[in-house]
């Protein structure tokens, strides 16, 4: 059995001349919550299509839970749950009846439909008309009907999407335990960098079509340098000095961004400014983010280009 | 294949195409019967040829367009075709249990005319005996061509469903409906209606003619031919 719950080697799709994913080799080991991550068009959905068999590759391969796609799409398909659309759900249908067509088709109990929907705290909305639910509610229920029938790995496409502020953190508080209480791999695509920074805990970064970054996301974080924001009185004299003693310095509003890693060195620029007549107001590190290491990263590529 | 059925029949709750079953074959039984009315006496024969004569020539193929465009659109409209591929379940089935589902509502809306054609000559037979058609209703002649009609719509509707399940678009189906239903305008009366699927059906009014035999079996392997094409094309076809 793979110890990767998504694995791919030189995946690649062509829509007319443009390819929208190109030699991508991905893996997601099984147990984590992997975030795909990469701007609109990066080719994050052409790649769970090609992983749910929804397309057919024009090169390399695409297995889950070791089962070919292309040659085993059933017994892939057995081993996925997928929330690709929030819409994609049947309005003049009851919740409890909208699960009840994708449970009959699993040929799966009837109980199965109520433990999905106590999964996401839906049952009291279960009998409603589809057409009364809001965005946060379909989503949900979307996420349920992925449940069914327990999958060993949920593929979840943009599942904060249009949602408010509540309903984000509803889902991210559902996803993150859903590793731990469905025993599921999540794979879940977004370009919501905080939510996937607060969720996952393996990330891909997709960026014209390619695989760019793929990895543990604390290993991730720790590619990128830390900074020290210093707030003064006088932020362009304190860039010069700090310049001038061989620090990479950079005017970030009222604040100077100097890369920094050590506590010494945070005090020694403090002593240098106050030195040189500048009185520091504020002197804080910035904790890497997953915004962050995405600037970094698009930076290099460009650069490379 | 059972199960994929129960879930598409599941799926017509509270969709317009009930509606549209009951409606479809009412409206030809009221028109059939107020154009009988102008005779002195109804009779069950012109009745009977002049209800399925406006069912088979305009009613059916419009009915037949709108039945599958209506079903299509129950997976196109919330986007669903996604979420049904990446189920575990054999593509092929979901097609031919559409395909099923047409052709069982065409065969009900085509039950209800005979009923509802029965039930207006009893009304009249109680409520009005002087005008009530003579003699029973005739059931074996009902049985024989409204069943003719129904297996030869088979070619008309696998066409129109191929057509509303390849395109997401309501157009498309009601542009190949309509333009398949003036050609059968047009050629009406001509021997070459019985190679017309949308002209099929009314081969059949004079079941005693030339064209209704061919015209039956035309319709029935077409239907099954064209039905295999579908189901091999959708299933393939990316989504």
């Amino acid at each position: 059995m793979s110890e990767y719950a998504v694995e791919s080697q030189g995946l690649g799709k062509r829509f007319g001349e443009r390819w929208a994913v190109r030699d991508v080799a991905l893996r997601a080991p099984a147990g984590g919550i992997y975030g795909f991550l990469g701007a609109n068009g990066a080719g994050k959905t052409t790649f769970i299509r090609l992983m749910l068999g929804l397309l057919h590759p024009n090169a390399g391969r695409i297995s889950v839970f070791g089962c070919d796609v292309a040659n085993q799409r059933i017994m892939a398909a057995r081993q996925v749950g997928a929330l690709l659309e929030a819409r994609a759900t049947y309005d003049q249908l009851t919740g409890r009846e909208n699960l009840d067509t994708t449970r009959r088709l699993l040929k799966l109990p009837g109980g199965e439909i109520d433990r999905v929907l106590e999964a996401v705290d839906m049952r009291a909305a279960a009998d409603r008309k589809l057409g009364h639910y809001s965005l946060g509610m379909r989503q949900r229920l979307g996420l349920a009907r992925a449940m069914l029938g327990r999958p060993r790995l949920l593929v979840l496409d943009e599942p904060m999407n249009g949602l408010d502020p509540d309903g984000i953190r509803d889902m991210r508080d559902i996803i993150r335990t859903l590793p731990e209480r469905a025993g599921a791999t999540v794979f879940m695509s977004s370009h919501m960098l905080s939510e996937v920074e607060q969720t996952a805990t393996h990330i891909g970064l997709m960026q014209d079509g390619q695989l760019i970054l793929d990895g543990r996301i604390d290993e991730m974080l720790q590619l990128i340098e830390p900074e020290l924001a210093i707030r003064s009185t006088d932020p362009t004299r304190a860039m010069h000095v700090l310049k001038s003693a061989g620090f990479s310095a950079a005017l970030e509003g009222a604040a100077v961004i100097v890369n920094a890693a050590a506590d010494t060195e945070a005090a020694r620029i403090n002593r240098l400014l106050l030195e040189s007549g500048v009185d520091v107001v504020e002197l804080s590190f910035r904790r890497a983010t997953l915004e962050a290491l995405y600037v970094s990263v698009q930076h290099k590529q460009a650069e490379a280009a | 294949m059972w199960t994929s059925l129960t879930v598409e029949y599941h799926k017509l709750k509270g969709s317009l195409i009930w509606l549209l079953a009951l409606v479809a074959p009412s409206l030809v039984t009221v028109l059939a019967t107020l154009i009988a009315l102008r005779r002195p006496r109804m009779e069950w024969e012109f009745m009977f040829t002049g209800s399925t004569g406006l069912w088979s020539f305009f009613v059916l193929p419009m009915t037949v367009t709108a039945l599958s465009a209506l079903l299509a659109n129950i997976e196109h409209a919330p986007r669903a075709w996604d979420h049904m591929f990446a189920l575990p379940v054999r593509r092929w089935r979901m097609f031919a249990s559409k395909a099923i589902i047409l052709m069982s509502v065409v065969g009900v809306m085509t039950a209800l005319l005979a009923i509802e054609l029965w039930i207006v000559g009893a009304l009249f037979t109680a409520f009005s005996p002087e005008s009530a058609p003579q003699g029973a209703f005739p059931w074996p002649l009902a049985f024989r061509i409204l069943g003719m009609m129904w297996a030869t719509s088979l070619f008309m509707a696998m066409i129109q469903l191929w057509v509303a399940l390849r395109f997401r678009s309501f157009i498309a189906p009601l542009t190949v409906g309509l333009g398949g239903t003036f050609i059968a305008v047009a050629a009406f009366n001509a021997k070459e209606a019985m190679f017309v699927p949308w002209a099929m059906p009314v081969s059949i009014v004079g079941a005693e003619g030339v064209n209704a035999i061919p015209a039956f079996q035309f319709g029935i392997v077409g239907g099954v031919i064209t039905l295999l094409a579908m189901i091999v094309h959708m299933s393939r076809r990316e989504a």
